[in-house]
């Protein structure tokens, strides 16, 4: 993980005093809560890109609604990476 | 009676199917499963699926489910899902279980369940050792979770072919490597997304899985109400 997102506070997800200051991030089967409010969603995937593997298209998620990489955090929301879904399950 | 779809019988379908018949048979109430494949499975292939002879997969499971759940009926498609026969074998108010190795395949099916009135899809997928299952629901033509297109570029414009678009030659050399335990992974995760919408239970629109990690991640997908 990059130097400033190991510098911000971590939280328990259980804690529920933290959710109003806290973003959860999610990425596929991980999931952090991180105390990022008032960052870019750009930023959070720029410096979360090689810790989580997010893949360049991956689309960001705000409370289930798309946003932009412009899109300021604020405590409480949900930021979601989606990732890719997995292709194959049939095949030869 | 109630209509459940099972496309693609590989790894993920081959699976998932006989858990599926085992729950309905006993759980009662009348149940219809149609097998959809035009694959045929080779002994090559049994490192990953159960098949009791050579054939086509749907015809060989079809036969094979019907033999021991009785109380079911079962029907064999043996085609793959195209443009062509999609409005012949999925309709109003059907379970589709969509387990087919292509992102082309998944976007056909999803962009006909977006004009139903009522369906649900549960679509799984895997790579190596992770995937992915969704889980698209329409009640009274409006979305109760995302089609399984919305936040997934990947399927929206999938650059892949269905098996139906390939030629002998490319279907005998398609298909990277699987692991018979993420396709086994998906279909339980598919099969507990089906339990919980039975029960109506199902809090989420998506789960992610990591067989590696022992981790599992849903995730809610609104429909219409956040668009």
């Amino acid at each position: 993980m990059t130097e400033p997102l190991k510098q911000a506070p971590r939280v328990r997800p259980e804690s529920p005093a933290h959710t109003r200051e806290t973003v959860r991030i999610i990425y596929g089967v991980h999931s952090l809560e991180v105390n990022i409010a008032g960052r870019s969603v750009g930023e959070v995937r720029t410096q979360l890109s090689q810790a989580l593997n997010i893949g360049p298209r991956a689309i960001a998620v705000v409370d289930g609604r798309e946003v932009m990489e412009s899109t300021i955090l604020q405590g409480g929301e949900v930021l979601e990476f989606v990732r890719m879904s997995g292709e194959k399950g049939a095949g030869r | 009676m109630r209509e459940i779809k099972v496309i693609g019988i590989g790894g993920i379908g081959c699976a998932l199917v006989p858990f599926l018949a085992r729950y309905l048979n006993y759980r009662g109430g009348r149940a219809r499963i149609t097998l959809m494949d035009g694959d045929e499975f080779e002994r090559g292939n049994a490192d990953r699926q159960a098949f009791g002879t050579a054939g086509n997969k749907a015809k060989v499971k079809a036969a094979e489910m019907a033999r021991e759940f009785q109380g079911l009926s079962f029907r064999a498609v043996p085609e793959y899902i195209t443009e062509e026969n999609i409005t012949q074998y999925i309709g109003d108010g059907d379970t589709i279980f969509l387990a087919v190795d292509n992102h082309k395949s998944r976007k056909l099916v999803s962009d006909y369940c977006e004009k139903l009135e009522a369906v649900t899809l549960i679509s799984g997928g895997n790579d190596y050792t992770d995937g992915n299952v969704q889980i698209h629901m329409r009640e009274g033509g409006r979305d109760r979770t995302a089609p399984i297109t919305r936040f997934h570029s990947e399927i929206q414009n999938p650059q892949d072919r269905s098996p139906a678009e390939m030629s002998c030659e490319e279907l005998m050399e398609r298909g990277a490597p699987q692991l018979l335990f993420a396709n086994l992974a998906v279909a339980s995760a598919m099969l507990n997304a089906f339990y919980s919408l039975c029960e109506g239970k199902l809090a989420y629109g998506e789960v992610y899985l990591d067989i590696v990690e022992g981790k599992s991640n849903p995730v809610k997908r609104e429909g219409e109400s956040k668009r």
